[in-house]
């Protein structure tokens, strides 16, 4: 079980010694810091008191409301998006917050930001003004359009670039997708910038859009409209080139199986599992008149098998098929339990839960959880002793203006 | 970099390409299988790639290779010894002859470098040798079933997009090892749990106990798709300051100016007679000119397009956001272009995607020192 906060006694991992600063939001903007984070390297979210960022407080089915000791709401998704950081409290709008931000981001390696169109320059805080104190800065701006163009300044959620990109309009609507793609990229980009800073002493401007960087795993649905002109055109679960793919209906309550026959020699083998020799097919065409039989000869056999059952059979005879899974399902899985990709954290206010370990699997530096959520402003004290230097009467000043806040030792 | 994934790896190599890794595709003589997957330029010949391997292998070099035959071990280590990194993704159908099943090493792999395994379940637990697509990965990974129609079937999502999650995470971790300066290793990405990572992450059987279930839309009116005059457009109202922008772009009509519906909780019991009440004050609008008006507002709304009308919009067009590509086989063709813009310049597209052993006597012969005669002879017999 992690609970405890992160130490540096810690063995060495690949990012050690990184220093990253989040003024990062929601899922885009706290997944990507969190990724460096569990891959080693110091990473400092800031927080705000007066305007705590909306995921704090965003409705949970699952709980209650839930409070820290100092009065900031926070939620169960919020502690697992954001846990293996330090948290720091900087108030922008205060005398010496802006300051205290922009030697944060003199001390950073990298500064990773998905605010609102202009803030960072209304802070002072542009990558220009930013590089000319720390040229080796690598300064990550992640937003929906992109910060140019004739919608650089649109607002966005996962959901806006879902539906933007074309996504929702031929699978359905979602929430997050594009959030983990762009966070994802993100985290890669960011340390290919960093790592020509270590050689050559040349920081990065990276503005990197859920857009363009969701054009990239979107590209076999635009190919043949970007080359041929013609659009996408498949139905839900057919799979281009696929002589059958589908979600079977299994033995059970909602349960089904998904069942891809790629080529030929599959259906053939598909043909003896369920003892139907008149599924052959000599050719391509053939095949597409089979499938239809095919089709129905196997949602027969699989109706009174469960989802597991179907995925074995079919494994066995060497056939791509697996249950889909739900979310109970999921949480049971045997292949994730036997590779312990669940980790137990106690947070004080949240409670005991189960997360997703880091599935960044490395034999000798592995990713792993460095420590809970932290409250608001839990480390700002230690943070600013750390990477500023500032001494006990320095810090008292900022926290009498305002400036900055730490919570106490009972979190208030 | 040597490139030997199949496709849920075959984006961690492009990426690492365009941050301007030397990568060299390693094909056995038969192709590569996305060489074979539609879309195709003109249609499925021998000797035109599929675009799918012309947009995932984009700045690679390319070569040929029988790894299957145990007589490919010693030019596979000659390739390797000059490597910092071997990609493979060894599957049910196309393992690895040299691969060690006790040990996720390949014998032919040098200490010093690091190997990164990207497969569908990973290296370890009981369903290491499944067999998988895109499509059954997905499934398995726990992102289907909560969607689609209520009767069902669940829907997959189309693409490989979980498979390119996957190689994302998995360049990352090459670019942390390498410019971290730890000790070269194995790496084992196992798409399915890239896959439900994301999705524990945001909802947590472990903590709730609730089993999601299928549902079109989320959050209560007026989040979610509405039609319009001319298109639909897709609505994200997450705070009490979102509805307030909304009733006001919609010039503060009488039926929705009421302070309860300021309640999120509200809205949400209200959601069918709200969505009547919006749907009707958005038919005769403009799609185009609602989104436009409501972003000045600062109400995050967008145009909701079919994946061809995105490749329209002014706004990919003004960023540049696709590159043109001259292809040997398939001539001029429009990929997307660079996934992040920097300044200076970070990513670069340099080459296309290698024809068929294009790369053979530079690697083989100009770079390795073999004599051409020797390439000839692994060609008479079927080894590259």
């Amino acid at each position: 079980m992690v609970s405890s906060e992160p130490t540096a006694s810690e063995s060495r991992q690949p990012l050690s010694g990184v220093r990253v600063v989040a003024l990062g939001a929601f899922v885009a903007g706290n997944v990507c810091p969190l990724v460096l984070a569990e891959l080693g390297a110091d990473v400092v979210k800031i927080e705000s008191r007066q305007r705590p960022e909306s995921l704090r407080s965003y409705f949970s089915p699952d709980h209650d409301v839930i409070l820290e000791p100092s009065g900031i709401q926070t939620t169960a998704m919020f502690s697992c998006l954001t846990r293996s950081m330090r948290s720091v409290c900087v108030e922008a709008d205060q005398p010496g917050g802006v300051a205290t931000l922009r030697s944060l981001a003199r001390r950073a390696d990298i500064l990773i930001e998905n605010m609102g169109p202009g803030v960072m320059e209304r802070w002072g805080c542009s990558y220009s003004e930013l590089a000319a104190e720390n040229p080796r800065l690598v300064m990550l701006s992640i937003s929906g359009y992109g910060r140019s163009g004739p919608r650089g300044d649109y607002r966005a959620y996962g959901s806006s670039i879902a539906n933007y990109l074309g996504l929702a309009s031929v699978w359905a609507h979602d929430g997050v997708h594009f959030d983990f793609v762009a966070a994802y990229h993100g985290a890669l980009v960011a340390l290919g910038a960093w790592a020509r800073a270590a050689r050559t002493g040349l920081g990065t401007y990276l503005d990197l859009s859920q857009v363009e960087s969701g054009m990239a795993p979107m590209a076999p649905l635009y190919l043949d409209a970007l080359v041929n002109g013609r659009p996408w055109s498949y139905g839900p679960n057919e799979v281009p080139g696929a002589v059958l793919s589908a979600a079977v209906r299994c033995a059970g309550e909602d349960a089904w199986a998904a069942v891809e026959i790629e080529d030929l020699d599959d259906l053939r083998v598909l043909a003896d599992v369920l003892d139907r020799p008149e599924l052959v097919a000599s050719n391509d065409d053939d095949a597409r008149a089979v499938a239809a039989d095919a089709r129905a000869c196997l949602e027969e056999w699989a109706k009174t098998l469960t989802p597991m059952q179907v995925s074995f059979k079919l494994q066995q005879a060497g056939l791509a098929a697996a249950p889909v899974q739900n979310t109970e399902d999921l949480w049971r899985d045997p292949q994730l339990r036997a590779r312990a990709a669940f980790v137990e954290i106690e947070h004080p206010d949240v409670g005991l839960l189960e997360h997703p370990e880091s599935p960044d699997r490395m034999s000798v530096t592995p990713g792993r959880v460095r420590g809970r959520a932290r409250r608001l402003g839990e480390d700002t004290v230690a943070v600013l002793e750390e990477w500023l230097d500032l001494d006990g009467a320095e810090i008292e000043a900022l926290r009498r203006g305002g400036a900055v806040f730490q919570v106490d030792d009972a979190g208030t | 970099m040597l490139d030997l994934s199949s496709r849920v790896g075959a984006y961690c190599g492009k990426l690492l390409a365009d941050l301007g890794a030397d990568v060299i595709k390693v094909e056995r003589p038969t192709g590569d299988r996305l060489r074979r997957v539609p879309p195709f330029r003109r249609g499925a010949h021998d000797d035109e790639p599929g675009l799918l391997f012309a947009w995932y292998n984009n700045n690679k070099r390319g070569i040929t290779l029988d790894w299957m035959r145990t007589d490919a071990v010693p030019l596979l280590a000659e390739l390797a010894s000059s490597a910092n990194v071997v990609v493979v993704s060894p599957d049910a159908r196309e393992r690895l002859a040299t691969f060690a099943e006790k040990s996720p090493h390949l014998a032919w792999v040098p200490a010093g470098t690091t190997l990164c395994s990207i497969t569908p379940f990973g290296l370890t637990g009981p369903w290491r040798h499944w067999r998988a697509t895109p499509f059954t990965t997905f499934a398995s990974s726990g992102q289907m079933h909560a969607v689609g129609p209520d009767e069902g079937p669940p829907w997959a999502m189309p693409g490989q997009q979980l498979y390119d999650q996957a190689s994302t995470r998995a360049a990352t971790m090459v670019v942390a090892i390498l410019a971290g300066n730890v000790a070269a290793q194995t790496v084992d990405v196992s798409a399915q749990e890239v896959g439900a990572w994301q999705y524990h992450v945001i909802q947590r059987f472990g903590s709730s106990g609730r089993i999601l279930t299928r549902a079109t839309n989320f959050g209560p009116p007026p989040g979610g798709v509405w039609k319009c005059r001319d298109g639909s457009i897709d609505i994200a109202a997450h705070s009490t300051h979102h509805w307030d922008v909304f009733v006001e772009l919609l010039g503060s009509p009488e039926d929705l100016v009421e302070p309860l519906y300021r309640e999120r909780e509200m809205r949400a019991q209200l959601f069918d007679v709200l969505t009547l009440i919006i749907a009707d004050h958005l038919a005769d609008q403009s799609a185009s000119e609602l989104v436009r008006r409501g972003q000045a507002m600062g109400l995050p709304c967008a145009l909701r397009y079919q994946p061809e009308e995105f490749l329209q919009d002014e706004q990919p067009r003004a960023r540049g956001a696709f590159v043109d590509v001259h292809h040997p086989d398939l001539g001029d063709i429009r990929l997307p272009g660079p996934i992040v813009q920097t300044v200076p310049p970070l990513l670069a597209y340099r080459r296309p995607a290698p024809s068929l052993g294009g790369s053979n006597r530079e690697v083989f012969v100009d770079e390795l020192g073999h004599d051409p005669s020797e390439l000839e002879e692994w060609s008479a017999c079927g080894l590259v």
